[in-house]
């Protein structure tokens, strides 16, 4: 019974730092998906006038742009992120 | 005003008025004062093999003593930098979104303003970063587009730096949340990017930079060489040279002194027939000490 008290005490104090660590790493994701957005703004239909500039920034960012494609077809979840990160107005 | 003190010239006008023979004897007066001086053609269309009369490419060859010419055409300088960003992406990226990205490098050649940046960075590598000549003229001035996108700190600067703010917060947070942040390539190359255009900026804000007009007397070229002057003090940029070219009667200098009043002109006379070669472009070499205020 100690044991498993043990365990999840251990599970909460994880469970709290985690959604620290979550909330700094989810800060990071929302402020790159935007400088996605500017770099990728044709795959939405929004012309780039420094397009022929940003393509250079392509093969280090290639690999982020399935997750940012996904995110920006999952508008609701976008939206709810942003609410618990600002919280209920 | 004396020409000499010029270290970069930029020659603009319609096509067809002479710019490349102006550019070619501008280039051989320097080279006869003694600078170094290279002469570089940025048209596709190449006419500088033709005005000294010899085969020219696309590294720097010798005319004359202090005179070097170069063709560079910005359509294979925007392929060569798209290949390359081809080939670091085929080495990075994995398989799954590999396809999507090469067509979309390959897009960026089409892209509006495509030209105008790989021209501006033709001009910033030969006449800024890769700099071996104490005097650059370029024949065929960057357009009006590309001059607006240089010289308007809102439309390229602002948005690199905002850019670089996202990227820079980005890469704190991940580092707040215990992640390895190593240097980031992506900031690198923005860096670069807001620094080669302020360079070109200063470059083209500069005393030292004498901006252009070639015009011939005759209403077309006047009229575009006066709307040339209006995008450049738009851009905030000051012409302060007007070449009145195949100019011999003062019944059409005072035409020209007229449509541009306060930039200093110079007349070269039209001559029987078109100067090729050395040789020819020493007799006009002298009509650039002959600068006429009005």
């Amino acid at each position: 019974m100690k044991e498993w008290l043990k365990a999840v005490k251990l599970f909460f104090r994880g469970a709290v730092s985690d959604s620290a660590t979550d909330k700094l790493e989810y800060k990071a994701a929302v402020l790159n998906d935007t400088l996605l957005t500017v770099v990728l703004s044709e795959r939405l239909g929004i012309p780039n006038p420094m397009a022929y500039y940003t393509v250079e920034l392509l093969p280090y960012i290639g690999n982020e742009i399935p997750g940012w494609e996904r995110r920006m077809a999952d508008r609701e979840s976008v939206i709810s992120r942003v609410m618990e990160e600002v919280g209920e107005p | 005003m004396n020409l000499t003190e010029f270290k970069t010239v930029f020659l603009s006008g319609k096509g067809g008025v002479g710019k490349s023979t102006v550019s070619s004897a501008l280039g051989l007066f320097f080279a006869e004062k003694g600078f170094k001086t290279l002469v570089v053609s940025l048209d596709p269309a190449h006419s500088l093999s033709l005005t000294f009369d010899t085969e020219i490419g696309e590294k720097p060859k010798e005319i004359t003593k202090n005179l070097f010419a170069v063709e560079i055409n910005p359509e294979k300088e925007a392929k060569r930098y798209l290949n390359r960003v081809k080939r670091e992406a085929r080495e990075l990226l994995s398989p799954v979104v590999i396809g999507e990205i090469e067509k979309q490098i390959e897009l960026a050649y089409y892209s509006p303003g495509a030209l105008e940046l790989a021209t501006a960075d033709v001009i910033y590598r030969v006449a800024v970063s890769e700099r071996k000549f104490e005097r650059v003229i370029f024949d065929t001035a960057p357009s009006g587009y590309t001059l607006r996108m240089l010289t308007f700190p809102e439309l390229t600067e602002e948005w690199l730096k905002k850019l670089i703010v996202l990227r820079r917060e980005a890469l704190k947070y991940r580092k707040m949340a215990g992640k390895k942040v190593e240097e980031d390539p992506v900031l690198g190359i923005l860096e670069r990017r807001l620094k080669e255009v302020r360079e070109l900026r200063n470059l083209l804000l500069s005393p030292e930079t004498l901006i252009g007009i070639v015009v011939n007397p005759q209403t077309l070229p006047v009229e575009i060489g006066k709307r040339t002057v209006r995008e450049l003090s738009a851009a905030g940029i000051e012409a302060k040279l007007i070449v009145g070219n195949k100019t011999s009667i003062e019944e059409e200098k005072k035409l020209i002194e007229k449509d541009f009043p306060g930039i200093p002109k110079i007349f070269i006379p039209a001559l029987e027939k078109e100067p090729k070669g050395i040789r020819k472009l020493q007799s006009l070499t002298g009509t650039f000490k002959k600068l006429i205020r009005t």
